[in-house]
Formats: structure tokens, C-alpha cells, sequence
């Protein structure tokens, strides 16, 4: 095999807009769902993130942080590229909804998904 | 034809190419491969092949690679230098619920090339069984893949063996053809006009180096697509690569021309009394004779 991926212990910043939305988006499923932050090649800039509510999945290999009763999942495989990401919200027609601002990235796609 | 030498006046010759080579495996390995690569391979199946572009974010190319469909997992040939930037946008990004393993190959694979315009012929004497191979597929006889290379073009075939498996070796020693290194090779790729990693090195776009073929603009995303389309739709190619040649040495790096306008030599040989070179020039250089501002005259080929 190639090689394997580096680990490393990740630290995230959710913005309080970002907590509420999630609470909104969340609606009392918060026992059961988490919120899963991702990353995967592709995109205009190289890696592309995705962010899914999810059902819970087993926690082995994942690193989980929590914010009250909203469980965010980072699995090892992206916690290099992940670690220091900010996640906010913004409340606007144009542009709006989750977005991520990454520290470790060179540059980012226009669209904001894509990152290198 | 300047390096050919024949067997039984076939123009052709095999060339040992060092190529990096890499088995991808597991489930949606296509699909992951096609989210870093130029050219659509989502759907690469069994005995296809697909030869495309890995790019920066700033559309610049930093490796040429073909994929081969062998049952469900993919072989990656890529340029030897490069390798480890490729590998690493592979791995780095697999997804977390994805079981993708890459395997080295370099140890267990060996790349060969027939170059000529007889490729076809010599691959008829080592190969009497092979009647076709067809566009964007590959042959196989026992382990051995035979493909048409695709990003060189007609005269190119790519053979890929096991190095435990010396069938190939066999063949091309009973009809008393000889396997030219890496090192001769090299010339020929020069003053054939291939690109390989001082072309490919995180400069250049893709229709810098004449690779421009290998850009799918309509499969969606990938890292510099942004930039291929924008490049596209203004539809204005400054630079293409060209092969020169020159009685001095050539110097690698920029050199401005007597006009006004500046080269950019990626590679450079000698070649017993003449000196031949790769090199990036404005698309209004397109053969003929250029003088650089410091005296030596370039023959663009």
C-alpha cells in the first residue's frame, strides 16, 4: 500500500450561528443524529468538503466534539485537512447557508466547497 | 526519422520508460480517480483505457496519467517524478466511508514502448497473434498489456509486464531486438515532441505542453477546471511546446530571441554534433529559423 494518512487531534470553532442553525436543522434529532464534516478530493481546488446530518454512525475511527446536545463526527482520514476549520452561518438569500473557513488552506473555490 | 534503427527494415524501436505505476482497488475507485482528473474515467470498465491530466488549482498540469480498466481495479501510469504529488491527491482524499487501497507497483511492473511508424509491424513480429488493438482499450497476452499510447499518439504502443514474467523479454530476444534504455529514450521523446516531468512540473496548462485533448470541459469539476473553462471560453492559446534544434548547447531556462519574443527550454540533449531541445514558445513560432538575442540559431522542428 501506498501510504497511510496522517492523524491528528482536531479542534473546530462553530459559530453560535452555526450552532442555532443546527439546532433548527437538527429539530430534536440530536440523540440520534450528528453532524458529519468530510473531506474528499475533487472540486475546482483540489479537496471538496461535505457537510451531512447524519444518523449517528459506530464512532470507532471518528473524533467527536460536542456543543451542547449537537455532536459533530470527524473521521481520522480528514482530520489533518479539517483541523481549525471554522463553520459558520449566514442567514442570506444569496450565498447564504453553512460555510467553512479553513486556515490550512492555500486557496479556495469560488463557490466555497473546494479548498487546497 | 532521426533515431530509428530497424529490424528487418521495420522503423521502429523498444524503449525501457520509467513510469510510476500504481494499482487502485476497492469499490468507486473509478469514481475517486475521475474527482482529480481531467478526462471523464467515472465509468472506466474492464479492458478500457483513459488517459487524462492530474492539474493544480491554478490549471497548471503536474502529471500525465493513464488508466487502465482491469477488472475492478484501475493501473495508473503516471510520470515517474510526479509520483508522489499524485499518490498523495489520491489517498489524501479518499473518502472515510470508502475502502480505497494504492498499491506500488514500480517493483512488480515494467513499462516498455514501441516508438516508430512501423509500431504496428513491430508488434506484429513479437506479437504474430495480435491482429488490432483497438482505440481507448488495451490487448492482453498471458499478463501482458498492449496498448495503443494514446497521449503520444499514432507509432506509440505502451507494453506493461510483470517483472516476474519475462513472456515479453522472451519474444523481443528470439527475434533479436534489443530493449533501448530510459536514458536513449529520452532523446527521442525530446525530438519527438513528448512532454514528461520538465514539462509537466506545476507550470504549465495543459495546451502549453499539447496536451490539451486529454481536458474533458464538460465532465464537471475537478482541481483546475476553473481555469480550463475560463481559458476555453476566451479561446486564445498563447503557447504550445515545439522540439528545436541547435549546432551549440542549449541552455535550459527563459531566453529572449533577437524579436522581442522569449523561448522557455524544458529539455535539453545532445545528440553527437547537434544539440536538440524541448521548449514552450509563443503560438506565432511555428517553424522555421529563430535567433536568440545572444546569437545562436534555433531550427524549430
Amino acid at each position: 500500500m501506498v501510504s497511510e494518512v496522517e492523524v491528528v487531534e482536531v479542534s473546530i470553532e462553530m459559530t453560535d450561528a452555526a450552532k442555532s442553525a443546527l439546532s433548527s436543522s437538527m429539530a430534536g434529532d440530536e440523540e440520534t443524529h450528528v453532524l458529519l464534516i468530510s473531506a474528499q478530493s475533487g472540486g475546482c481546488s483540489g479537496y471538496m468538503y461535505d457537510m451531512a446530518i447524519v444518523e449517528a454512525p459506530e464512532p470507532d475511527g471518528f473524533q467527536v466534539i460536542e456543543y451542547g446536545e449537537i455532536r459533530v463526527f470527524i473521521h481520522n482520514k480528514d482530520s489533518l485537512m479539517l483541523n481549525g476549520i471554522r463553520v459558520d452561518y449566514k442567514d442570506s438569500l444569496m450565498g447564504g447557508g453553512f460555510q467553512i473557513e479553513n486556515p490550512n488552506a492555500s486557496k479556495s473555490c469560488g463557490c466555497g466547497q473546494s479548498f487546497s | 526519422m532521426i533515431f530509428m534503427y530497424t529490424h528487418k527494415n521495420i522503423q521502429a524501436a523498444i524503449y525501457d520508460i520509467r513510469s510510476s505505476m500504481s494499482v487502485f482497488s476497492g469499490e468507486g475507485c473509478a469514481e475517486h480517480l475521475d474527482n482529480v482528473l481531467t478526462s471523464d474515467v467515472s465509468k472506466l470498465s474492464d479492458t478500457e483505457r483513459i488517459d487524462g491530466l492530474v492539474c493544480d488549482s491554478n490549471g497548471r498540469v503536474t502529471d500525465i496519467i493513464s488508466c487502465f480498466g482491469i477488472g475492478s481495479e484501475i493501473l495508473i501510469l503516471g510520470i515517474y517524478e510526479n509520483m508522489e504529488m499524485t499518490r498523495g491527491l489520491l489517498t489524501k482524499g479518499i473518502p472515510w466511508d470508502r475502502e480505497l487501497l494504492l498499491y506500488d507497483g514500480n517493483d512488480a511492473l515494467r513499462h516498455c514502448l514501441i516508438h516508430g511508424e512501423d509500431a504496428m509491424e513491430m508488434l506484429g513480429v513479437l506479437y504474430p497473434e495480435i491482429s488490432a488493438i483497438p482505440n481507448n482499450s488495451f490487448v492482453t497476452v498471458g499478463d501482458v498489456i498492449i496498448s495503443k499510447n494514446t497521449i503520444f499518439g499514432e507509432g506509440n504502443i505502451d507494453v506493461i509486464h510483470r517483472v516476474d514474467d519475462d513472456s515479453f523479454i522472451q519474444r523481443v530476444m528470439s527475434n533479436n531486438i534489443g530493449i533501448r534504455t530510459s536514458v536513449e529514450w529520452e532523446s527521442v521523446r525530446i525530438g519527438s515532441g513528448y512532454p514528461s516531468e520538465n514539462e509537466a512540473d506545476s507550470t504549465r496548462l495543459p495546451t502549453d505542453i499539447g496536451m490539451g485533448k486529454l481536458v474533458s470541459l464538460n465532465k464537471g469539476c475537478y482541481p483546475g477546471q476553473e481555469i480550463h473553462a475560463r481559458l476555453d471560453s476566451r479561446g486564445s492559446t498563447k503557447r504550445h511546446m515545439v522540439s528545436i534544434s541547435c549546432s551549440e548547447p542549449i541552455v535550459l531556462g527563459k531566453q529572449k530571441l533577437d524579436n522581442g519574443l522569449t523561448v522557455h527550454v524544458t529539455s535539453t540533449v545532445e545528440l553527437g554534433d547537434m544539440y536538440m531541445a524541448l521548449a514552450i514558445v509563443p503560438i506565432e513560432i511555428e517553424g522555421g529559423y529563430v535567433k536568440t538575442a545572444s546569437g545562436e540559431k534555433f531550427e524549430i522542428m
